[in-house]
Order: structure tokens, then C-alpha cells, then sequence
């Protein structure tokens, strides 16, 4: 997810609160469920989320497990708390 | 309140399992090839008056050679796909139009040291190895700077 999040960032992450595009949600990884990944939701309809990290050439995301199903999402970030505070992400 | 606010991982790197690519391996692989290819035509062949030792010790080293021929043909294939599959995303297309092609010729070239074992073929391999290493490198190079 750089440049946006660093290795090491922490953030609040809730369960609450309508996803939109643009988000940066917390879901478990396709195929790896015991691992949980974040990525940003780049569009979304009634069939899932399609979800990219933002550092495009070293991410695997929808461009290679396609679109993710909105209920499996675990929730999505509010904002970062360490090593920086920032609302906006 | 603590599974209100317990504190979790998630992982944003690359592949899961972590992917690494380098092209060190297709370059030696081919490099490999080309070796064997010029030790087989090179190998010099047991005259009529050879000894049983001699034609067997011939064969003996043209298998080995082969073999390793092969295995390598082989490896660099797959590592190629590997490339092609895993690495190359669609963003590098546009830097990189001709990435599907130079895949498909690489890898059939692949399969052309196997099937003939002419120094030609493994020079070709080379050459088409080459190109895709140096594509890798470049679109390494402009990632650089995104890396974590």
C-alpha cells in the first residue's frame, strides 16, 4: 500500500460505516484466509468490491483474484495513528 | 472492551506467498544451454576404429550434456512464465507492448533447444532471454521507487 502506508503503520480499522470507493478496507486474503490484507476499494457494485493496492506494481489484489464479496470484509480504516497521525489516506 | 479494540495485522505486500523475482535465473539457464549445446557440437565423434570404450564413453558424455540440456531448457521456460504470469502486471504493457510476444518467442525458442541442440538454437534462446531480462530490469527500475 505505499506510498500511503508504510510497513509498520498502524491504524484504526471499524467494522461500521458504508464503504465507498476509495476506502481502504481490511479483508481476509482469497485463497488465505488465515491472513488478513488492506487494500482500497477502486469501485464496487452488487457483484463485490474491486480492491488494488495503491503501489500497483507490487501488488496482487482483484487485478489477479477478482472482485472480493462485501461481506467478508472485516472493516475499514479511519485513520492512521502511528507513525503519523493522519485522518486522510 | 479489549476485542473492541484488539490490535491485528494485515499484510499489503506483494505476493502471498512473497513473490521475489530476479532474472538471474532465465539468464543462467539459457547462458547453461548455450554451453551444453556447443559441448555436444564440439564432442568429437568415435571414428571406425574406435574402441567399444571409446563409443561408449562418447555416448555416455553426449547423454550427460543432453540431460543437462534439457534441464535447463526446461527451467528457463517455467521461469519465464513465472515472469510473464507473476511479475509482468498489466501496468507494464504500456511500457512494455510487446511483453506477450517476446514471452511466446522466448519460451518456443525454449522448446526449440530442446528439440534440436544446434548452437543456433541455443544462441536464438539467448538472444530472446536477453530481451526479457533486460525488460525486467526496466520495469524494476521504474518501480524503484515504491518499493517498501
Amino acid at each position: 500500500m505505499a506510498p500511503s502506508l508504510r510497513e509498520g503503520a498502524r491504524v484504526l480499522v471499524t467494522s461500521f460505516g458504508r464503504k465507498r470507493v476509495g476506502d481502504i478496507i481490511v479483508f481476509p486474503l482469497p485463497h488465505y484466509p488465515e491472513t488478513q490484507t488492506i487494500k482500497r476499494i477502486i469501485s464496487m457494485d452488487e457483484t463485490g468490491l474491486v480492491v488494488e493496492g495503491d503501489n500497483l506494481t507490487r501488488s496482487t489484489d482483484s487485478r489477479h483474484y477478482g472482485t472480493i464479496s462485501k461481506d467478508v470484509v472485516i472493516g475499514k480504516v479511519q485513520f492512521q495513528y502511528y507513525p503519523k497521525f493522519r485522518w486522510y489516506i | 472492551m479489549k476485542k473492541l479494540f484488539q490490535t491485528r495485522t494485515a499484510e499489503a505486500h506483494c505476493d502471498i506467498p512473497c513473490g521475489v523475482y530476479e532474472n538471474d535465473t532465465i539468464k543462467h539457464a539459457a547462458e547453461t544451454v548455450f554451453k551444453m549445446a556447443t559441448k555436444m557440437h564440439d564432442l568429437e565423434f568415435p571414428g571406425d576404429g574406435a574402441t567399444k570404450e571409446e563409443v561408449v564413453s562418447y555416448h555416455n558424455t553426449m547423454a550427460r550434456y543432453v540431460q543437462v540440456k534439457e534441464e535447463y531448457a526446461h527451467k528457463c521456460k517455467e521461469q519465464i512464465l513465472i515472469l510473464w504470469t507473476d511479475y509482468f502486471k498489466p501496468k507494464h504493457l504500456d511500457q512494455f507492448p510487446d511483453v506477450h510476444d517476446k514471452v511466446w518467442n522466448a519460451t518456443k525458442l525454449c522448446s526449440k533447444a530442446k528439440r534440436e541442440g544446434t548452437v543456433e538454437a541455443a544462441k536464438e534462446l539467448k538472444a530472446a532471454v536477453g530481451e526479457i531480462a533486460d525488460m525486467f530490469e526496466k520495469a524494476e527500475g521504474s518501480s524503484a521507487t515504491y518499493n517498501y
